[in-house]
């Protein structure tokens, strides 16, 4: 295997390594990958399912780049008082341009985790090279059915009770935040470097994508923010039963799949995702 | 900074070196351990920190991940004490031979203190050892990353009743643990070494201390007196880790640069 470390972009101080297969074939057919950090882990991605994705995929012929954005891991941090969010984007597509250069690759998938999603989307609804997404735990909204879930099983778990009992249940501090009128949250709570979108401007973007012919790979763990097979497709219905858009969801998994066995199905999933030719971003060129 | 493979092509290494920032460069090449597993990602950021100080500082520097760790080659599965600990020397020796250094020092973390300790006395050229909450006693360090798994798994099997049945024996949070990494790791001991790891030594002692103790005393039988050092901002680094965001101790980084300035005169 061919794996080399890098130094690119365009102040040369974003660190990456390039996974890139010998010459096959059909090789040529499938986009580059590019994994981008999830939160402020490094490139490696949360116990190096980014490595043990772009060595699978390695063997079926896909270039990849593991990259650290400006500030974490090994890439040094930028002076230019860019926010996050901007940065990285940019820095995406710094990405992209120099597997262009190296490799020749002009289309490519972005997989991201968490933020690392937010930021493959953003760049995907606006960069036409981007032909696939990989996006796990990205954006989540509660629907009907998740709420049902998360409150009625708790409805029967003696867990609960004991907390609303002794004090300890979030509903106490809920009705303490709401008698001193302090702001409730209403969303997943916002780290600087990740704004979740409205539900509507997600589902603007993801239709403009599927109707540009990019393909999604969506994949979600089990959290209070998702946790039912169908919650993508009942959030999204007008994009959720495109066969463009694949929907995973690993109800054993936490966010950072630490389980091997959720590493193991989350480099499964995608790879049968990526190396099948009916719903990949391959079968575009097919 | 500069991220290159080094050692055998095939079972390659990822290094990371800092070359120093200004002339001349001491003659002293600095190769950092880090931890293992679950303790590793959190003590990144401080090693990157700690790393840019000591090149300020004239040092060259090497850090790197060990086979089957990082973006180095292997499976995570193929984990081997054994082969971490010829890692170090491969590590020792690129540092040596790329920058032409006759002698270096190591600094390790946790587990990464424990690989120092016991590689540095089969070598001649390792001048000092800085030994941040090494490990002591292997079989209570495994103890301790069970019994933390087990708190995780029962937190887990609330949130995700499905967890329950992916559950493998041979993992412990997010990283296998075969039988044979826990065999050799289970042996280790290192109030049972032979010789001392170095001339010069810097023990940090956190939530261990009695087994920090007894590794000064051990070190004392032998005839070395070891400097100890506590952690200036919090008890410990594995208490600290218990923190979301990565940690970077920075008066203690910096007491670990000015030690090994002096040492290495």
């Amino acid at each position: 295997m061919t794996e080399a470390a890098t130094l690119f972009g365009e102040s040369g101080s974003l660190a990456g390594i390039v996974t890139e297969p010998e010459p096959q074939p059909d090789s040529s057919k499938y986009p580059a990958i590019i994994y981008i950090n999830p939160g402020l882990l490094p490139r490696v991605g949360p116990h190096r399912v980014h490595v043990k994705l772009a060595r699978r995929l390695y063997k079926a012929g896909v270039t990849s780049l593991r990259f650290d954005l400006s500030g974490i891991g090994d890439s040094a941090p930028r002076h230019d008082r860019l926010p996050a969010r901007e940065s990285a984007t940019q820095e995406i597509q710094e990405a992209m341009s120099y597997l262009t250069e190296r490799s020749g690759k002009r289309e490519f998938v972005l997989f991201g985790i968490c933020s690392g999603a937010d930021y493959a989307f953003r760049v995907g609804c606006t960069d036409r090279r981007v032909v696939g997404l990989v996006l796990v735990d990205g954006y989540s909204y509660r629907t009907l059915g998740n709420r049902l879930r998360h409150y009625g099983l708790r409805l029967f778990r003696r867990r609960s009770w004991a907390n609303v009992l002794t004090g300890k249940h979030p509903l106490w501090k809920w009705l303490s935040m709401r008698e001193s009128s302090e702001k409730l949250p209403q969303e997943r709570p916002s780290l600087g470097f990740y704004r979740k979108p409205s539900r509507r401007e997600a589902d603007a973007g993801l239709r403009a994508m599927v109707s540009r012919g990019v393909n999604l790979c969506i994949l979600h763990s089990h959290s209070h923010w998702y946790n039912y097979r169908s919650q993508f497709k009942h959030t999204f219905p007008s994009i959720g039963i495109s066969p463009q858009v694949n929907v995973e969801y690993l109800n054993f998994a936490d966010h950072t799949f630490t389980l091997l066995a959720s590493q193991d199905a989350l480099v499964d999933r995608v790879e049968s995702w990526l190396l099948d030719a009916d719903r990949s971003p391959r079968a575009r060129k097919l | 900074m500069l991220p290159y493979f080094f050692g055998d092509p095939r079972e390659q290494l990822l290094g990371v070196y800092h070359a120093p920032d200004n002339h001349p460069a001491r003659d002293v090449g600095v190769v950092l351990c880090y931890p293992t597993g679950y303790e590793c990602v959190g003590a990144l950021r401080a090693y990157r920190v700690l790393a840019r100080r000591l090149a300020k500082a004239r040092f060259h520097t090497l850090r790197f991940d060990y086979y089957a760790t990082g973006d180095s080659a292997g499976e995570s599965e193929e984990a081997d004490l054994d082969r971490w600990l010829s890692d170090v020397s491969t590590a020792v020796d690129e540092l040596r031979a790329s920058r032409d250094l006759p002698r270096v020092a190591l600094v390790g973390l946790r587990l990464g203190a424990t690989l120092a300790a016991l590689v540095a006395p089969q070598r001649s050229d390792v001048e000092s050892v800085v030994l941040w909450e090494p490990v002591v006693d292997g079989h209570a360090y495994l103890k301790g990353l069970r019994a933390r798994h087990q708190l995780w798994l029962t937190s887990e099997r609330h949130e995700r009743p499905a967890a329950s049945r992916h559950v493998s024996d041979h993992e412990v949070l997010g990283y296998p643990l075969t039988e044979r990494l826990a065999r050799s790791l289970g042996l280790v001991d290192l109030v049972d070494i032979d010789l001392p790891p170095a001339d010069q030594i810097l023990i940090i002692a956190g939530n261990d201390e009695p087994e920090s103790n007894k590794l000064d005393a051990r070190l004392r039988s032998l005839g070395i007196t070891p400097d100890r050092l506590h952690l200036a901002e919090f008890p410990s680094w594995t208490e600290a880790l218990e923190s979301p965001q990565p940690l970077v101790p920075s008066r203690s980084l910096d007491a670990i640069v000015t030690w090994l300035t002096r040492e290495t005169q």
